[in-house]
């Protein structure tokens, strides 16, 4: 089974709270990318595709900040931080 | 200086350090990024209690909240082939207190909090720290999210495994990514009458199920779980990241079509997803301690990867860091030299004895669950709880001294005739 990143965004949508945060949790260094789609693969909410050999954050707004993308990545070129306070990924019966 | 400590973090780690430390009289600061305590926070979720009332009497509050009592865990062994399974019996009984709690998170770390708060600690929520105030090389203090620095005499960095204060205080850097695990976890709704038969309610108290192999591990042994709750059921898989091949989702939707699994989730729906984090211990620690600062709880790297579980190693930590924050504060001394003591409290505990064995285990996690995978398990277990690691009388130690004496008396010669009879087989 292989699932798309888009057909995966459907399966989980709803399923979780996320507040609108301003910070960048997760960032993709262009020029640093290598494009080999581990990102897309991966990331268990769907957050990256890839475009043109390179990956993209294309739906932020699912991300909950579990760092993954971060630490799978084999050339370092996505970059993690915290959100800033009261804001992200919430947990109900967690 | 505004505070004598500010804690990173209201988790099991963080909240006990601050209540310890308040407790003392210290001016304390507890920061959380969430709303509220908890609400960022995602575990299996099962608090062990062994030695917990003892060493941290003030937790046994008829007031925590709890969803379940629990006697046991039952393990399930499924072949690669995803049909044939063998299955381990909940063994021990019901005993009181229980083994175990199973809890939500949203709602006990509140709870742990709120003791803190009680002892005359000051929680600030919605706050995130971005950095640390340094002074040459010592830490004195942090830079919130909004920029407002607040100084103080001790840092606590009990911000979780992804600790941002740990990294810039120069503690660690970034995890390797055989370092790293990831857990998902679904919660679904089911019925207390349905729960209490599927997980084999005795006196009250029902078994927690750790399930290995499979189709659905990628290869690996991994595990997956099943944690009832009063109305739900926690459902989660843990993979590692090494040679990750495909999307822990998928790998979890082939769980839930285990046939067995079915009938466990029967009538149930998932009204909550979830993603979290988990050391798999492969490398141990870097440092955890320095001038100003120490590290506690996952944001030290501190998991228990036999058990899947970093609570206990939270608590103990936060109490350590605790104790050792204010007898540094006492005689003036928060340079290196004064909280080294923190570095010997918990490589002579059972945190450092589990993070060996933990590495140990998780090189069984790579293999599948055929012959090799529960050989391994099998050696590890003697060798790396038993022999090498040794136990002492006190703290999680003795978790793990009744994990293997049930392991001892009732499974291990099944699993020395389900390894026979792999080999027989030539799986």
């Amino acid at each position: 089974m292989k699932i798309t990143p888009a057909e995966l965004r459907e399966k989980v949508k709803g399923l979780y709270e996320v507040i609108p945060r301003e910070t960048e949790v997760v960032k993709v260094l262009k020029e640093e990318c290598n494009g080999c789609g581990k990102c897309a693969d991966l990331c268990p909410v769907g957050v990256y595709e890839i475009n043109e050999k390179k990956a993209e954050v294309v739906a932020i707004e699912f991300c909950q900040e579990c760092g993954l993308c971060y630490h799978v990545c084999p050339v370092g070129a996505i970059t993690f931080t915290y959100p800033e306070g009261g804001t992200g990924i919430v947990y109900k019966w967690a | 200086m505004n505070y004598d400590v500010i804690v990173v973090g209201a988790g099991p780690a963080g909240s006990v350090a601050a209540k310890l430390c308040a407790d003392k009289g210290l001016k304390t600061l507890l920061l959380e990024m969430g709303r509220e305590p908890g609400e960022k926070n995602c575990s299996g979720t099962t608090i062990p209690l062994f030695n917990l009332y003892e060493d941290f009497p003030w937790i046994n509050d008829p007031e925590m909240p709890i969803t379940r009592n629990v006697y046991s865990n039952t393990h399930y062994w499924v072949f690669p082939d995803g049909e044939r399974w063998f299955k381990t019996e909940a063994v021990g009984g019901v005993v009181t207190p229980p083994r175990a709690v199973n809890v939500y998170r949203d709602l006990w770390d509140p709870w742990l909090a709120s003791k803190a708060m009680d002892a005359g600690a000051e929680l600030r929520k919605s706050t995130t720290v971005w950095d640390v105030i340094k002074e040459g090389d010592a830490v004195c203090g942090v830079v919130t999210h909004t920029g407002e620095k607040i100084r103080s005499g001790v840092v606590i960095a009990a911000d979780g495994l992804n600790s941002m204060v740990s990294i810039k205080a120069g503690l660690r850097d970034k995890r390797r990514v055989d370092e790293y695990g990831v857990c998902v976890k679904y919660d679904f709704e089911s019925t207390p009458e349905h729960i209490e038969v599927a997980f084999n309610m005795a006196d009250g108290q029902v078994a927690n199920e750790s399930w290995y192999g499979g189709t659905w591990s990628s290869g690996r042994t991994g595990y997956c779980w099943l944690f009832p709750n009063y109305d739900s059921i926690s459902v989660g898989l843990f993979t590692l990241l090494s040679d990750l091949k495909e999307n822990p989702f998928v790998l979890m939707q082939r769980f839930l079509e285990h046939p067995l699994v079915k009938t466990k989730l029967k009538g149930a729906k998932p009204r909550y997803y979830s993603v979290r984090n988990l050391n798999s211990c492969k490398n141990g620690v870097d440092k955890t301690c320095a001038d100003g600062i120490m590290a506690v709880g996952d944001a030290a790297g501190f998991t228990c990867v036999v058990e899947g579980c970093g609570i206990p190693a939270a608590l103990w930590s936060g109490k350590f860091a605790a104790e050792t924050a204010i007898d540094a504060i006492a005689s003036g001394d928060v340079s290196y030299s004064g909280l080294k003591a923190y570095e010997t409290k918990w490589k002579n505990s059972f945190i450092a004895r589990d993070m060996a064995g933990s590495k140990k285990t998780s090189d069984w996690l790579y293999k599948t669950v055929g012959a090799e995978g529960i050989g391994l398990f099998i050696q590890h277990a003697i060798e790396g709880w038993m022999l090498k690691h040794g136990w002492s009388e006190g703290g999680h130690d003795d978790a793990c001294r009744s994990l293997m004496e049930d392991f001892i008396q009732s499974q291990l010669p099944r699993y020395l005739k389900l390894y026979g009879s792999l080999y027989e087989e030539g799986v």
